[in-house]
């Protein structure tokens, strides 16, 4: 591609749902909520949007409901459009045929919107991550250096809970990846990939469509391995914050690590990061109130006590409740007295009166969604 | 196609009570209550109401008010038939006119009107912080068989003559009107909604227009001729909170009311919300050190200092050893380290330096006469150390004593 020609944006939200089954049991990892008032998507489209890509796919695979309803037509991201805009792709599965196991398949099934779109070159994105990408500069790289292939990753040791996860590069002096290392388990620093590619659309199609006709299905083992021998792929270093969803114990670290300013000034001072609108009224903070270190979204209702904890929008702390290291989702309710340390509560999560639940800092309680306690 | 009933909101109103917030901006646009504006709390009314129709009569300084109103969308109210209109003054073959008064702005818009071909035309002001069911209104107004009914509430008598006060009879049938009375024989305060049988209100328009003594008011000239006519006019009890927000006072009480538990006004009941159009910011952060009580706070807010008694609107920062109390924060502004907010309304984006103060505690006052809510218009900056005294109203930046 050449600078300014059309990038098309293609994201997969069911990528990686098994990293934590208990909250992708309802929902796609692209769903997942985080930091307060955000899904995982939020970033990835908002890193998108900001780096004026306009025409954005996201091939579903399963669980989508609750990602359709927080995308809705996508006008919070500016999304809704005549030409171009959102659009989300189901899965598409002939009689006697399996809905798709990998991304290469998935692909194959949207090569005739990938050709109309026009588009030269495509950003491929699994979900996962919660990151503050700048893509104007990665695409800057891409077009600078010719590659047919860009790959994101960062330098950084890897997180034991995707060991079996993960994708690691080979990166030469000149930034060109020479090799591509699956399930590492190596405790180096590495060059650590980001399920984020930017490719050349003419490239892609052809992986596609011959990938497909040998019956492969994944594009990192089957394809990207190979061919960083045959095209310049190159790698592009992220040095900006990352927080990766890898287990239900990473997520509850990287929520609660919203409290600390460095991590909330590196996810939103490149770029806004726009989310479903709720109209909720501002927080209410009541006589005899005590918060310290609270991330907390509007419609929040607090009379009790919390403490290093992360209220997504509509919770309610109750009189003398105390809540410590906790990750409440959406509408929970903690009623009176009760006391919740080291929890993670999905949403519209009741915690009745004078209810105690203390989970472990390496090992938090997770309370179902809409159950009572 | 026709509507039963579509509403025209004034909103050409200056607030010239309220100096520095209504510089630049007219009065439906100033902030309330953490996140609104004046003009969520009408136009919500109406969405919730069923009323999908709103033109928006704007005068005085529309450029803010028009922008927050864009085409609609977060009230629900981008339709393709219908909707939000925003209509200003315009020139016409026979020459141009200013709005003259309330019932001259509606006049001069009854082609608008018209195109909806409505039933019923609800009239109301940008100017009121209330939440209102105009449908049970309406469905008194079709009972009655009404040709204009009036929302009243009722008052405290030494307040009645402050407001227009209705006189009704046992039906509810409104038997005198007057504006502000020395002396007030009834309780009922005219609250400035009205629901007009549209025939009638077009004819009265048309009259009203060609007589040259006319003032064009509502009030003044449209229900006293009415009422003159024997006509049928009702009042339509409204009982809730209901504020007319025109004076820096009332202002300041009004967002005071939402952290009083004691005052039944409830921004957070979700059976009848208040849609604003909404900026996209993080979660707000409360620091370690932070005392945050009996408050209102928005999205991106940034607290390390204490917060008491006061409403901070969106991504205001208050650092560490600031204090903001009874005070109401507009967006964007910085409290910095060591500065004292004390009965005041900070404008947006102003900022406040290290070791400021803006504002008195009334108890500190030999002459309470001197006493009043400080305020910070737009942008201002106060220099580090320096002190707004209590009533202060600052249009610039304090840079000495």
């Amino acid at each position: 591609m050449k600078k300014g020609d059309k990038v098309l944006g293609i994201i997969f939200p069911n990528m990686h749902d098994n990293a934590i089954g208990e909250l992708t049991k309802l929902r796609t990892m692209a769903s997942v909520p985080f930091g307060g008032r955000y899904r995982l998507v939020d970033f990835t489209l908002s890193e998108m949007v900001a780096a004026g890509i306009d025409d954005i796919g996201l091939i579903v695979k399963r669980n989508y409901m609750s990602l359709m309803d927080h995308l809705g037509s996508g006008r919070v991201y500016d999304l809704a459009r005549k030409i171009g805009g959102l659009k989300v792709f189901p899965p598409f599965s002939e009689i006697g045929t399996q809905v798709y196991t990998g991304k290469l398949q998935a692909l194959s099934n949207v090569v005739g919107y990938i050709e109309k779109t026009g588009a030269k070159a495509v950003i491929l994105a699994d979900s996962g991550l919660v990151s503050a990408i700048n893509y104007n500069e990665v695409l800057d790289q891409h077009v600078a250096t010719g590659a047919q292939i860009t790959a994101l990753y960062k330098k950084e040791t890897i997180d034991p809970a995707s060991k079996t996860d993960n994708v690691v590069f080979k990166v030469e002096e000149d930034n060109t990846i020479s090799a591509v290392y699956l399930n590492d388990d190596t405790t180096e620093v590495v060059a650590n990939g980001m399920w984020a590619y930017v490719i050349e659309t003419e490239l892609l199609l052809k992986l596609v469509k011959e990938g497909v006709k040998q019956g492969l299905t994944n594009f990192e083992a089957d394809v990207l391995q190979k061919i960083v021998k045959e095209v310049k792929v190159c790698g592009y270093e992220y040095k900006g914050e990352l927080k990766r969803i890898t287990s239900l114990l990473t997520y509850f670290k990287a929520n609660l690590d919203m409290v600390n300013r460095e991590t909330m000034k590196g996810l939103f001072s490149d770029h806004p990061v726009y989310t479903k609108i709720r109209d909720d009224a501002p927080v209410r903070y009541a006589l005899g109130s005590e918060v310290k270190d609270v991330v907390c979204a509007d419609g929040c209702y607090i009379e009790g006590y919390v403490e290093n904890s992360v209220l997504f929008r509509g919770v309610k702390i109750g009189k003398g409740a105390i809540v410590r290291n906790c990750v409440l989702m959406q509408d929970t309710v903690v009623e009176d007295g009760a006391v919740l340390e080291n929890v993670i509560c999905d949403k519209d999560v009741v915690i009745t009166k004078e209810k105690k639940l203390v989970g472990d800092e390496n090992l938090p309680v997770f309370v179902e969604k809409a159950a009572k306690v | 196609m026709s509507k039963e009933c579509i509403a025209m909101l004034l909103a050409g109103g200056q607030g010239s009570r309220l100096y520095a917030l209504t510089q630049a901006t007219a009065k439906p646009a100033v902030y309330f209550g953490g996140k609104y504006r004046i003009i969520d709390f009408p136009l919500s009314n109406c969405v919730n109401s069923g009323i999908d129709t709103v033109g928006v009569l704007t005068q005085y300084q529309p450029l803010e008010l028009n922008e927050y109103l864009g085409n609609g969308q977060p009230w629900d109210l981008d339709r393709l038939y219908g909707g939000v209109h925003v209509l200003p003054p315009y020139q016409k073959a026979t020459g141009s006119d200013w709005y003259k008064g309330t019932a001259n702005a509606i006049y001069q818009n009854i082609k608008f009107i018209e195109r909806y071909d409505p039933e019923y035309v609800l009239i109301l002001s940008g100017d009121h912080i209330y939440k209102m069911d105009y449908e049970k209104m309406l469905a008194q107004h079709k009972e009655k068989d009404a040709d204009i009914t009036i929302a009243v509430l009722d008052v405290p008598m030494e307040e009645a003559s402050r407001f227009g006060i209705m006189t009704c009879d046992a039906e509810g049938r409104i038997v005198k009107f007057t504006e502000k009375p020395k002396n007030p024989d009834s309780t009922l305060a005219s609250m400035g909604i009205y629901i007009f049988t549209w025939d009638k209100l077009r004819k009265y328009l048309i009259e009203d227009e060609a007589n040259p003594e006319s003032e064009n008011d509502f009030g003044k000239n449209i229900i006293t001729s009415m009422l003159a006519d024997n006509q049928k006019l009702y009042a339509y009890n409204f009982e809730g909170y209901w504020k007319d927000v025109g004076t820096i006072d009332s202002l300041w009480e009004s967002n005071m009311d939402l952290l009083d538990p004691n005052v039944p006004f409830d921004v957070w009941d979700n059976s009848w919300k208040i849609y604003s159009r909404t900026h996209n910011v993080p979660p707000q952060y409360v620091g370690p050190e932070a005392v945050v009580e009996n408050s209102m706070v928005s999205e991106g807010c940034v607290v390390d200092g204490c917060v008491d008694f006061s409403v901070l609107f969106q991504s205001v920062v208050v650092e560490e050893g600031a204090t903001v109390r009874d005070s109401i924060v507009l967006p964007g502004s910085v409290i910095k380290k060591g500065a004292n907010i004390q009965y005041a309304i900070i404008g947006e984006n102003c900022v406040v330096e290290e070791g400021a103060t803006v504002g008195q505690r009334p108890e500190t006052m030999e002459n309470m006469d001197n006493w009043g809510i400080a305020v910070l218009g737009n942008g201002v900056t106060v220099g580090a150390k320096l002190t707004v005294p209590a009533k202060g109203m600052i249009y610039e930046d304090v840079k000495e004593g």
